[in-house]
């Protein structure tokens, strides 16, 4: 058993904040699959269970979009287990938020990375910044 | 004072011919005078009897030129490190180069894809037509197209192809695969 899966269950709300509308499609609603791809093995995400959309959308403005000098402009939302069935994990890591997690076991090969992601970005749900 | 009515089957012509019926209706709307009609004795075997102009044009009008200018400005765009605030790659020339290589010889019975940028710097061309349905092919400068397709239940492909001439053979059959209809 993944100690991952343990630790974020399946039924958590998982968000991946956007800042360039090159990652999603307004008009279609729809996340892009360039919104999940890993970055060195992995992708940011954030937890939200249980928070208000108030308190989601302020989190990625403190915490990434005010750091980095960023346009917060939309988010994906996933279910934990729509991560899971893809094969790949969530790994709480927690050294700038105690809410920040990373998609993890990222295939190496760039064309099943793809894939993965196109089947990530399918069951997300876009939410554009009612503040952008 | 009465309105000439044409219409086109594209569909049941061959795409050369369907081309060139077309750029003659349109020289012919072109040169006219506003107040004329048709001349149907010009081209009988257009069909002058039907009553509304319908011009049928997708994979007739090329979108390639588009495309393209919607790669150069992501290319612009993403040319700097971090734009999507997570530390992506900037975008390489040599990327840009093999996306526009991949457009220019796409097959025109495709929509225009979707032009996205990776974070590790590539560049990806995407057909979306439903959750579930959709190829994309990924570029990154180093000769090989990246390609991902999903056909809806448990049908899916991916993989690598080496891309120094032509578009790979089993990339167009991914393409016609997800455009069955439009590819005949």
């Amino acid at each position: 058993m993944n100690q991952n899966r343990n630790e974020i269950s399946e039924e958590e709300p998982i968000c991946r904040y956007l800042f360039h509308s090159n990652n999603y499609s307004a008009s279609n609603g729809r996340v892009r699959y360039n919104a999940f791809l890993p970055l060195n093995g992995e992708t940011s995400v954030f937890r939200i269970k249980n928070l208000s959309e108030e308190e989601v959308w302020d989190i990625g403005q403190r915490e990434i979009a005010d750091r980095r000098n960023k346009e917060l402009k939309a988010r994906g939302d996933v279910i934990a287990s729509s991560i899971y069935e893809v094969g790949l994990g969530l790994e709480p890591e927690i050294s700038s938020h105690h809410l920040h997690a990373n998609i993890i076991n990222w295939p190496k090969v760039k064309s099943e990375q793809i894939l993965i992601a196109r089947k990530v970005a399918d069951s997300a749900e876009l939410h554009l910044n009612p503040n952008s | 004072m009465p309105s000439t009515s044409v219409a086109l089957d594209y569909g049941q012509m061959p795409k050369n011919e369907a081309l060139e019926a077309f750029a003659f209706l349109l020289s012919q709307e072109i040169s006219a005078p506003i107040n004329n009609t048709l001349p149907e004795e010009a081209s009988p075997s257009l069909g002058t009897d039907v009553e509304c102009i319908s011009y049928e044009l997708r994979g007739l009008v090329d979108w390639v030129d588009d495309a393209i200018e919607e790669l150069d400005e992501i290319y612009k765009e993403f040319s700097e490190e971090d734009w999507d605030g997570y530390g992506a790659v900037a975008l390489s020339p040599e990327a840009y180069y093999e996306a526009r290589k991949f457009l220019i010889n796409v097959p025109t019975f495709l929509p225009k894809p979707e032009i996205t940028a990776e974070p590790d710097g590539g560049i990806g061309l995407e057909w979306y037509k439903d959750r579930g349905y959709s190829y994309i092919v990924s570029v990154n400068g180093n000769k090989t197209i990246s390609y991902a397709g999903l056909f809806g239940f448990e049908s899916e492909t991916h993989g690598k192809e080496s891309f120094f001439g032509p578009l790979p053979k089993i990339v167009i059959d991914g393409l016609k695969r997800l455009y069955p209809y439009e590819s005949e």
